[in-house]
Order: structure tokens, then sequence, then C-alpha cells
């Protein structure tokens, strides 16, 4: 458990790190509410184990994202029936509103490792090692669950959807 | 490139996202929370609640059938009162939506993503709240009845009693709503009368 004395510290982190981690989180589970309830309780998470986590708390921070919605995801089928929730409404920006809502719907339906991974990659920009750290596992796993999400949006989205290879290896 | 694409799709979709301002606010009470329940297994209810900044209490007592964990089972097992604070949410896109749990002081029984949870062909519109209980009162039920429109299902699942409560979105939509139910012994009556008196209050 965090010491008051510390508590300074992590608040600061909050305060920092926090709309970062709330995109992060968002991207994970497509949905608004449900990001800021994982980050309220990553966070928490990250505090209680300000010891440890205070030498990288944003990686540890997402660390815990990403386990928590991995966690969601294994006891969601244990549940009785569920509504779809509608990813949140995509934000007016550059390029085809449709394409973006097509591709992050994509995203959405890719298993939450996979999601994860080009999150950390596409979104945090981390590279290949820094990946790995978060998600615990070797590189060459980070390399090949990149490439099995993008093999896996190229099938999920539309036909005239363009795209084009990738260096997963970047 | 398809990368690029999401990038583009990455950052757009989320520029507009920030983190509710009473973030750390509420991280520092479930942190004094926390540290409170190390001395005092029952010290958290009391402080929650003078915190006051929830917006809809559901109390279900007792076990939940969560895993148990450190500082909480006490609680739970001594079927005191455990809180979840949450605010309705909004109703505006035409999904079934639940009722958002904004977590305040610790999570207790009522995870975000089962509060956001309607049954399979619910209606559009209505906000459900779920409470799940061990209490063996209500385990016969199939459906009970709550006045004020709202409905509760029973149902059981993985051994546990869920009970599912249908409120009519204009009874939270906009209100602060405080209630306390307090489940663990309570009988169908009370959980109904607790139940109106949550819509009415």
């Amino acid at each position: 458990m965090i010491s008051a004395a510390q508590q300074p510290e992590f608040e600061q982190f909050v305060v920092t790190e926090s709309p970062r981690l709330l995109r992060f989180a968002f991207l994970l589970v497509g949905d608004h509410g449900h990001a800021e309830d994982l980050l309220q309780t990553a966070l928490f998470r990250t505090a209680r184990r300000w010891r440890t986590a205070r030498e990288r708390p944003g990686a540890y921070t997402r660390r815990t994202l990403v386990n928590l919605v991995k966690d969601r995801a294994r006891t969601t089928h244990r549940r009785v029936g569920e509504a779809s929730l509608e990813w949140d409404a995509p934000a007016a920006g550059p390029g085809p509103i449709e394409d973006r809502d097509v591709l992050l719907q994509a995203c959405r339906r890719l298993p939450a490792r996979q999601r994860a991974t080009l999150v950390l990659r596409f979104f945090e920009d981390l590279s290949v090692e820094q990946t790995a750290a978060i998600l615990r596992c070797s590189t060459g796993t980070v390399k090949s669950q990149t490439h099995k999400a993008l093999a896996a949006l190229r099938e999920l989205l539309p036909d005239d959807y363009r795209m084009e290879n990738v260096d997963v290896d970047r | 490139m398809l990368t690029d694409d999401l990038r583009s799709a990455f950052e757009t979709a989320t520029r507009d996202l920030s983190p509710s301002p009473e973030l750390p606010a509420r991280l520092s009470r479930r942190l004094t929370a926390a540290r409170r329940r190390r001395r005092s297994a029952y010290a958290g209810i009391p402080a929650l609640a003078a915190a006051g900044s929830a917006m809809i209490v559901l109390a279900p007592g007792g076990t939940d059938g969560a895993r148990p964990q450190p500082g909480r089972t006490q609680q739970r097992a001594e079927g005191s009162t455990a809180l979840v604070a949450g605010a309705p949410i909004r109703n505006g896109q035409g999904t079934a939506r639940g009722v958002r749990v904004t977590l305040s002081g610790y999570r207790v029984t009522l995870p975000a993503e089962v509060a956001r949870r309607a049954p399979a062909g619910a209606p559009r519109g209505q906000y459900w709240i779920e409470i799940v209980t061990t209490k063996p009162d209500l385990s016969g039920a199939t459906k009970l009845s709550v006045p004020d429109g709202a409905i509760a299902y029973v149902s059981r699942l993985n051994g546990r009693t869920t009970v599912l409560y249908r409120i009519p979105p204009a009874k939270l939509d906009g209100r602060i709503v405080w209630a306390v139910l307090p489940l663990r012994d309570a009988t169908p009556e009370q959980v109904a009368a607790w139940f109106r008196q949550l819509l009415d209050s």
C-alpha cells in the first residue's frame, strides 16, 4: 500500500498520465464508461503496489489495464445474455468517418491480446521490446500477435478497404 | 497503409476523451478507505457515505460470489452493507443501457459491465441493475414484481442468485439517488420495499 508520504507523487502521476491512459483503456474496451472504470481500478492497483510500480508507473498501469481487460473478456462468456454495446460515436476528424469507424469496429472484434498488441504498437508507438515487456511475453510473440491481428483485421474489413502489407519488425 | 490508418483511427477516436475531473479525488478516497480497512474491516462504509460523491448507491450485502480478497472478505462475510456507487448513464443512443457504476471508494459487488448488461431481447432504453447474492430466499423465485414498473428477474447462475432489476429510465435520468439495500437475510418483499424506496427517493 502506498504510504501517505508517497501519495503526492502518485497523485501527480494520475494528473499527468490519466488522460493518455484513459485513451489507451478506451481503445482496449471500446467504451468510455468501461474505460474509466478500468482506469480507476488499474490506478488503484498501481497505488497499492507503488513501491514496485514507481520505477515505471505508466508501464505498470498499462499492464494492469491489459490484464483487467483480459479478465473481463474471460468472464463475459459465463454471464447471461448481454445486449451488444455500441462503440461510442467516433469523433470528427480527418478522413472519412465511415472508414475510421469500420476500422475501430473491426479492432473491437479482435481477441483482447491482439487488440492490446495493436494499441500498444500503433497508438502508444511502443517498440516490440517495450510491448513485450508490458504484455510479459517474448518479442517473437509480439511480432506474431501483430501479424495475426493485422491479418485478422484485413479479413474483417470490407473488400473495398485498401490495405497493404506492413513491416511488423519495425 | 493499414498501420497508418490504425494510428489515425486510434488517435481520432480518442482525441476528445478526458478522464473525470473527480478521478484523483475518487482514488484518494479509495486509498484512504483501503488504509482504514486495514485497521478495521468495517470502517469503509461510513467514510464513503460521508464522502457524498455517489449518485446511485446499491448495496448487496453478504457474499456476492466474487473472489474473496484481503480486506473485503470479512466485511461481506459479516453481512455488513457494501456500497457501490454509480451514476445513471446517458440514454440518448437508443441502446439497452444499464446503470454506469462509477466506483467510489472500493469495488464490492457490482462490476461496471454487470451493471451495464441487459438481458438478451431487453427493450431498448431501459436501465438495468444486477444484484448478485447467494441469499437463498430469492433463489426459488423466477420473477419478482417490484413497484413502480420495475421488475426484478431472478435467475441462478454459477450457483449464485442473480437479480436483474429493470428500472424505468425516467426514474433515474438526471437524478441523484441514494439508497442502501442490505440484501443479506432479506425477503423478496423487503427487497421490493427497498427498491421502491430507491425509486421514490
